[in-house]
């Protein structure tokens, strides 16, 4: 089974096509096929972060002829797809139409199944095209850290459309605190990977900055303060530019302090699913999953607790068309597809039940 | 033997229509304000099972690229590009405003056509061809209180046949001035236009335009001077 996958809910205009290349009782392997991604980030450095009419600009010029890259990469023509799918939400909604309507008219043209995906889900799932590093598959259920530019989320994981959210972030996403933070610091965008490579020459522990929400019952996240005591450190800083020694310094105190609040965090949520089932996977992914550090930091978490620490390679953690064609593949794989008048969703929810959070954002 | 497969959805109308060899063979066409996303691959569908032919014999796929709603532009071209990409066809673009004109019948020698599309953001796209369709300038963005002098710099005291959504916001200003209004009844683009105006460009070996948005207007953003009020 080989499926198309699109994605433009950001500025990532993206396109790939996976293969289901094995299915174990305890869960399928992929393979990417292709996987082709034009980056719109320099169109949106000079405004400091995403603007939503330059992003679907861009992706209605680059859409069709990324796709076209995609499948010849993979050496297919649309005769051997099985399915095409897009991001259906959540996201930029401007772009996300755009991805869908391509979809839709390829997969009506080809005479296929169309899925709109949630690109939560799509991240949620892409650990299962990859398996585990011992080339294991990874079956349901499992726990899930979700940590990208617009979420932050702990979730139950316990099929395919199927989740209970542990723990939501109440303000800020994650990724947004380390763009914040890279921005006030003059390290451009996106700032993820800046600060990740400055945190390695600084010192943690010289300014002390708050772990939000550390050893309080729950699951939640909150950056906000986290983010105000950064800008109150910098600002607290002797006139003239920031040396590289500070920034180093302050990189360090915030990816040490995030990487103890994401910690404390998912071990209540460990608690929670142990609660309810057998030690199984604990798995990070989104685009903060990246990150060496945290990584490292929530594998060690995972041994304490008997769980197995899992996430995509590095590539497959920022927004892709893999993810989305593997979410897809395993929709159809259950036979839930979806309909030729398909609505793109700006706000999608992985768990419909769980409360909506104040300052969670349209998007959680 | 040829097929072309037409598709609007630029303004609050959302149309498909499929032209054989001189006549249209099928026409879906909804007033929809805001649901053409959901509509549009559907009414795509329909339109091709009641010509009786299938997309394999489709030739060409043509689709309005403005002026117009920026999110319906891009549905519109989204889906010819796609359609077209799935079925290694050519696509093409068809002016709005051309669409517009091509709508209107019984214009004499003499007469202007004024074409009006409200922009949704307080002003007017207006264009103006004489009674054979020929353009008598580019579109412009006007307010709707210069719609008067913007027809006088091209032509005065004619016959002046109206076509588009946003006829009312002008119509007194025009009265008065000495032009004899008539409004020609069409208020939106209708893909039966488009795929005409494409099939006889393609027969005659014209130029088409690239199936891409003409927006007429930069995306609203600012670059920040200072983020966050920081130094950077």
């Amino acid at each position: 089974m080989i499926v198309l996958g699109i994605e433009t809910s950001c500025d990532e205009t993206a396109a790939a096509v996976v293969r289901l290349e094995k299915k174990y009782d305890n869960g399928p392997l992929g393979r990417v096929l292709s996987n082709v991604i034009l980056s719109q980030i320099d169109k949106h450095k000079p405004y400091g972060g995403v603007v939503p009419e330059i992003a679907a600009r861009a992706h209605v010029e680059a859409i069709d002829s990324i796709v076209k890259k995609a499948m010849s990469e993979a050496g297919i023509g649309f005769d051997a797809l099985a399915g095409v799918a897009a991001t259906g939400g959540p996201g930029l909604i401007g772009g996300v139409m755009v991805g869908v309507m391509t979809a839709k008219a390829l997969a009506l043209a080809s005479q296929i199944p169309f899925l709109g995906v949630n690109h939560l889900e799509a991240h949620a799932l892409t650990v299962r095209l990859t398996g585990n590093s011992d080339g294991t598959s990874i079956s349901f259920p499992y726990l899930l850290l979700l940590v990208s530019g617009g979420h932050c989320q702990l979730l139950n994981v316990k099929g395919v459309g199927c989740y209970q959210r542990f723990g939501t972030t109440i303000d800020d996403a994650l990724g947004e605190a380390f763009d914040k933070t890279a921005r006030m610091l003059g390290l451009g965008y996106p700032g993820g990977p800046a600060v990740e490579r400055l945190a390695r020459e600084g010192d943690p522990c010289r300014f002390a900055l708050p772990r939000p929400m550390k050893g309080r019952d729950g699951c939640d996240f909150s950056f906000s303060g986290l983010k105000t005591k950064i800008r109150q450190t910098i600002e607290s800083l002797p006139d003239g530019p920031i040396s590289h020694l500070d920034a180093a310094d302050i990189c360090a105190g915030f990816q040490t302090a995030v990487g103890e609040v994401l910690a404390d965090r998912s071990a209540n949520a460990i608690r929670g699913f142990l609660d309810q089932h057998e030690p199984s996977s604990f798995v990070m992914a989104g685009g903060v999953a990246a990150n060496q550090f945290i990584r490292e930091k929530l594998e060690i978490l995972s041994k304490e607790h008997g769980m197995c620490f899992a996430a995509p390679p590095i590539e497959l953690c920022t927004d892709n068309g893999a993810m989305v064609a593997w979410a897809g593949l395993e929709r159809l794989q259950i036979g839930d597809t979806d309909n030729l008048d398909f609505k793109p969703r700006p706000r999608w929810p992985l768990d419909p039940d769980a409360p909506r959070r104040a300052y969670a954002g349209v998007k959680a | 033997m040829t097929m072309v497969l037409a598709l609007d959805s630029s303004t609050a109308a959302c149309s498909v229509a499929v032209w054989h060899d001189g006549v249209i063979v099928a026409h879906c066409f909804e007033v929809l304000d805001r649901s053409h996303a959901e509509r549009l691959i559907p009414m795509v569908d329909d339109a091709i099972k009641s010509s009786g032919h299938k997309f394999e014999e489709i030739d060409l796929v043509a689709v309005t690229v403005g002026p117009g709603a920026f999110t319906g532009l891009r549905i519109g071209i989204s889906t010819a590009r796609g359609l077209a990409l799935a079925l290694n066809i050519p696509c093409v673009g068809i002016s709005s405003m051309e669409c517009l004109c091509a709508c209107i019948d019984g214009a004499r020698d003499g007469d202007v056509i004024l074409t009006v599309l409200d922009t949704k953001r307080g002003d007017l796209f207006v264009q103006i061809f004489d009674f054979s369709s020929k353009a008598l300038c580019n579109v412009a963005i006007i307010p709707s209180d210069g719609v008067i002098n913007f027809i006088e710099g091209i032509a005065k005291k004619t016959r002046c046949i109206v076509a588009g959504d946003a006829l009312e916001p002008i119509q007194e200003a025009l009265t008065t001035q000495g032009l004899v209004l008539v409004s020609s009844g069409t208020k939106f683009p209708d893909a039966t236009q488009v795929a005409n105006i494409a099939a006889w460009r393609l027969e005659a070996g014209r130029a088409q335009l690239p199936p891409k948005p003409v927006y007429l207007r930069l995306p609203d953003a600012s670059i920040p001077l200072n983020v966050d009020g920081l130094r950077a």
